[in-house]
């Protein structure tokens, strides 16, 4: 992310997100975002992930610059390139745990038989071999959670941007969630995770800190 | 604050915030207010009102001694008014034109005239017109000669209660030196014809208002439609509150915590509720009476009278106070289960869990196979109460279906692709929803597809029977004869019954002619009021309920009398509209001539078996089944020449059936007409129309109304689904995906919605096979049906696409 400013509103009652925000992150490098409410974070993390336009400011996903894509084309990167674990364990509450992971690969034009093998070896992977057929509703915080983590790693993507995922889990589990996580950090991925908690950030290689959106300290 | 206050403001502010929503739900209902009411409005209009026949009257005497039934009306203390008639030539016209004078004040006679120009003629020089009594005709203050007599003219007037009758208002038919024959005229009676006492001598004929049966019957009608409406609305209504209800799930769970008892929650949606039907049925009375006012003109000159306001004012209230309960209880009934859920769950906005199909849709399934077999005995057996049952289980049953329906529909979608499984999938989840939209929409459906199979199975009869007549033929009728129930031809009648044959081989000397004759009974026994004597000779005991004049009264069920035996039978025991069935008619109208062979036999029309009059005579009816012609006029019988003399029956003329060796051109029909003149009307040969506007018409508001359901059932979805829409966006759906599920769910409900439709539409023609009387075949109107079943599931999958939104719009902070 390169200078990259959001500004909600229009003037006088304007209120700006991010001011002139630089940040970037490498293969195999875990980041933690930490920052006060209100500081910018989840907002980083949407134009991080093409889930929001910056006001002005350039945002390159794995060398390809986001500002000139159209609709179809942003979502085009989030499929290949990028996965989403959020706080509000969302799944897609119609479909099964094995659908909600191979979703985005059927989205991508990916058989549906190859796309829920793959889909079944990363439920596998987060420790959910038994319970592929069952649905959202079904499953308590902790596994829903891993179905997001395993619906972000599938296809191989490169970024995983997480926002707050250990929130709405108990200690343990969210211990667990964050292993999974770290783990999900290898040499050709990165992982962006945005927390308050100081116990996840320090599973993090790197720590970023937002303040009136501006990034305050970036750092190890 | 108190609970209540609390839960008042808190019902404020959610509707301010969500007004959306609400504005939906006020339209809906609304809409139903105004079109159950509007329909109400105009079906009860379409009957002709009471007044038409006799005024503020409930019968008319015609009596040759009207001196004695003045005495005898004003002794019996009725309200009574004078209605005069007779036919005028206008100088300098080819036209002749009826005259009518009455009291236009008498409170009996005063609602079958009304001056709309000018004022009433007050003296015999004056007359009074109605628009289009003549052609180019005069205007208020001009001159007209009306039989040599010189009148002015003073106002326009008209017959509210039949405003395409043309006629001139006058104040006496005295100076036009008419005889007592060319002059009708009739007593206007307010009461109970029973109760009249008859003059001792002179013939007198009462006739009695229709009984209240046509617009009772519409009245009822209208209220099942305008009933069926609201259950339409109700249907959509509720899907739209238990949206709300869930986007409220939240503020309950707050509430919840905060010590809000279930029955707090569930009043508080109830006022909800109340407030928005209150506001919607004000709107939608608002909206019927704005729409009745700008279309009052047409609607009058469609139903041909004034329309009346006195209208089934129980329907309107009816529909008003059950839209207010309709909104209340569809907002109720949401909100039940989500005052059962945990606070905890409701604080994270975690819906209850999708209810599994219930009991309540395979009751449906044993309801509509009960009702379609109660439909079709019914009608088969012409028992009205199996068939009303039939009417009202076939559609509910079908209709309580629509959850197995939707099931169905889900799992169908399993194996399609990514978007329309989902689709299918969140279908099957909020199956209640999606069940009460495939009601709603095989409600709207249902109407167009019962239309078209309908019509398509009777134009294939018309067409299979083709023709009234061969174009090579015509008919020349006396007029009235071409209308049942007429008075019975006239010595005069008669002479130019045969003078018109001679005008007809004057212009083609090789056309054949065959005569139309009917029966009729001039029963002296009748005629005596000898009922002892009459009573052996029919093997029953007759109690006539009126009394026939003695020149008129050969059919005398013509007129209205009934005569009934001891048990209230009726006894026909003279026969009315029965022709006799000579082999050279029964030949040229294409009845296989020896029909009624010389056995003394009645023929019965398989058309009229249901206003048959019964039978008189030896010989048992034999059950006709040839091709029918298409005249405008077919007997109820068909009686042998020999018992006809048998019978001691007369034979009366009806017109000229007349055939040539080749098609009648235009030329040569115009040179009939002329030659025939105005003394005989003439049916020329003419194609069958098709049904086919009507059904167009109707596929249109089906398609129109259905379009509408699915535009509102996508805007539930869409506002449901938005969790799941933001989640498809953040994994990579595109725009076209995410639009591509809306599309989906519109087209399968949509789809499911025009099966279902179809069913019920397919009911009527099921009952009308099951009547051996109708005589139709089983249709498939394709057309209609791939409108139905492949054009609106793509016409509401391309609205689903249209009005969602797509995954930029979904974009943005909120996603997280």
């Amino acid at each position: 992310m390169n200078a990259v400013s959001r500004t909600f509103g229009t003037s006088p009652n304007s209120t700006t997100a991010l001011k002139g925000a630089n940040f970037s992150v490498t293969a195999g490098e875990m980041v933690a975002i930490m920052g006060p409410s209100g500081s910018g974070k989840s907002t980083l993390l949407t134009i991080a992930g093409g889930l929001d336009s910056p006001t002005s400011g350039t945002v390159e996903v794995n060398g390809i610059d986001m500002a000139g894509l159209s609709p179809t084309g942003v979502a085009e990167i989030r499929r290949k390139h990028i996965g989403f674990v959020f706080q509000g364990l969302n799944l897609l509450s119609g479909l099964n745990a094995l659908e909600n992971v191979s979703a985005p690969l059927e989205l991508d034009g990916v058989p549906a038989k190859r796309a829920r093998s793959e889909a079944k070896e990363r439920l596998v992977e987060v420790g959910l071999a038994d319970r592929l057929r069952a649905f959202p509703d079904d499953l308590s915080g902790g596994e829903q959670q891993r179905v997001a983590i395993a619906r972000a790693l599938v296809g191989d993507r490169r970024l995983l941007l997480a926002d707050e995922p250990t929130g709405a889990l108990d200690s343990t589990t969210g211990e667990n969630i964050m292993r999974l996580i770290r783990d999900a950090c290898s040499p050709s991925r990165c992982v962006v995770v945005v927390t308050h908690n100081e116990a996840v950030a320090s599973l993090a290689d790197r720590t970023v800190r937002l303040r009136d959106g501006a990034v305050e300290v970036s750092g190890s | 604050m108190s609970a209540r206050s609390l839960l008042w403001k808190m019902n404020q502010r959610t509707l301010r915030r969500e007004w959306r929503q609400y504005l939906v739900i006020v339209l809906l209902v609304a809409s139903g207010v105004a079109l159950s009411v509007g329909g109400s409005v105009t079906a009860f209009n379409l009957a002709e009102p009471p007044q038409s026949q006799f005024g503020n009257g409930q019968f008319a005497v015609m009596t040759d001694s009207p001196a004695d039934t003045e005495a005898a009306l004003t002794k019996g203390r009725f309200a009574w008014g004078r209605r005069e008639s007779a036919t005028l030539a206008v100088d300098g016209s080819a036209q002749r034109v009826t005259a009518i004078v009455m009291d236009p004040f008498n409170e009996v006679t005063s609602p079958l005239a009304e001056i709309t120009n000018g004022r009433w003629p007050t003296d015999e020089t004056e007359v009074a017109l109605s628009d289009r009594a003549l052609v180019d005709g005069p205007a208020v203050g001009d001159g007209l000669t009306i039989d040599g007599r010189r009148l002015t003219v003073v106002g326009v007037v008209e017959n509210p209660t039949r405003l395409d009758q043309e006629f001139v208002f006058l104040t006496s038919l005295d100076s036009f030196g008419l005889r007592e024959s060319e002059r009708s005229l009739e007593f206007l009676v307010d009461g109970d014809p029973r109760q009249l006492p008859l003059p001792s001598e002179g013939a007198v004929s009462i006739s009695s208002a229709d009984g209240p049966s046509v617009r009772t019957a519409v009245t009822l009608g209208a209220g099942v439609i305008s009933i069926l409406g609201m259950v339409e609305v109700a249907l959509l209504v509720g899907a739209g509150f238990q949206v709300i209800a869930q986007r409220r799930s939240r503020q309950y769970g707050l509430l919840a915590a905060a010590g809000a008892t279930p029955k707090m929650l569930k009043s508080a949606a109830t006022l909800s509720g109340a407030i928005v039907g209150i506001v919607g049925v004000v709107c939608g009375l608002g909206t019927a009476a704005a729409a009745v006012a700008v279309l009052l003109p047409r609607l009058e000159a469609s139903v041909g009278h004034r329309v009346q306001f006195d209208l089934p004012w129980v329907i309107v209230v009816f529909n008003a106070v059950l839209a207010v309960v309709v909104a209340s209880l569809a907002s109720r009934w949401p909100a039940r289960p989500l005052s059962e859920v945990p606070v905890a769950a409701l604080l994270t906005s975690q819906r209850p869990k999708p209810a599994a199909v219930g009991r309540l849709a395979f009751v449906g399934l044993v309801g509509a196979v009960l009702g379609g077999l109660a439909l079709a005995f019914g009608f088969a057996r012409l028992n009205p109460l199996l068939a009303l049952l039939g009417v009202l289980l076939a559609p509910i049953g079908v209709l309580l279906t629509s959850p197995i329906i939707v099931r169905t529909a889900g799992r169908w979608t399993k194996r399609f692709q990514l978007v329309p499984r989902m689709a299918g999938r969140a279908i099957e989840r909020s199956n209640r929803r999606s069940a009460a939209i495939v009601a709603a929409l095989a409600l709207a459906l249902s109407l167009p597809v019962g239309i078209a199979v309908v019509t398509t199975a009777l134009d294939e009869r018309a067409s299979a029977k083709g023709p009234n007549v061969a174009e090579s033929t015509f008919i020349a009728w006396l007029p009235g004869a071409d209308d049942g129930g007429s008075r019975i031809p006239s010595g005069l009648d008669q002479a130019a019954l045969d003078d018109a044959r001679h005008r007809v081989l004057e212009v083609d000397p090789t056309l054949a002619l065959v005569r139309i004759e009917a029966a009729v009974a001039p029963n002296p026994l009748v005629e005596q009021w000898d009922f002892d004597a009459l009573g052996p000779t029919l093997g029953v005991e007759p109690v006539l309920s009126g009394r026939p004049a003695s020149d008129q009264c050969l059919v005398c069920d013509t007129y209205g009398f009934g005569t009934f035996d001891s048990n209230g039978n009726e006894i026909s025991y003279v026969v009315g509209d029965s022709w006799i069935g000579s082999p050279e008619l029964l030949t040229a109208l294409g009845i296989e001539a020896d029909l009624l062979g010389s056995a003394p036999a009645i023929a019965r029309s398989d058309e009229f078996v249901m206003v048959s009059n019964g039978i008189l005579g030896d010989g048992a009816p034999i059950a006709v089944d040839p091709a029918w012609p298409q005249i405008s006029r077919i007997p109820d019988l068909l009686i042998a020449p020999d018992l006809v003399g048998n019978l001691g029956f007369e034979r009366v003329g009806l017109g000229w059936h007349v055939s040539g060796s080749s098609p009648l051109s235009a030329e040569e029909r115009a040179a009939l007409r002329t030659a025939v003149g105005p003394e005989l009307l003439l049916e020329f040969s003419q194609e069958p129309q098709p049904s086919s506007g009507l059904r167009q018409i109707a596929l249109a508001a089906g398609l129109t109304i259905g379009v509408g359901i699915a535009f509102a059932a996508v805007g539930l979805f869409v506002a449901e689904l938005s969790g799941d829409l933001k989640t498809l966006v953040a994994i990579g759906a595109s725009p076209r995906n995410t639009r591509s599920l809306a599309a989906s769910i519109a087209a399968i409900l949509a789809g499911c919605g025009a099966l279902a439709g179809v069913a019920i539409g397919y009911l009527p023609l099921i009952a009308l096979l099951s009547a051996e009387e109708f005589s139709i075949n089983f249709v498939v109107p394709w057309s209609t049906l791939v409108s139905m079943v492949v054009l609106f599931p793509a016409l509401a999958g391309v609205v689903g696409w249209t009005v969602s939104r797509s995954a930029s719009d979904l974009s943005g902070p909120a996603m997280l």
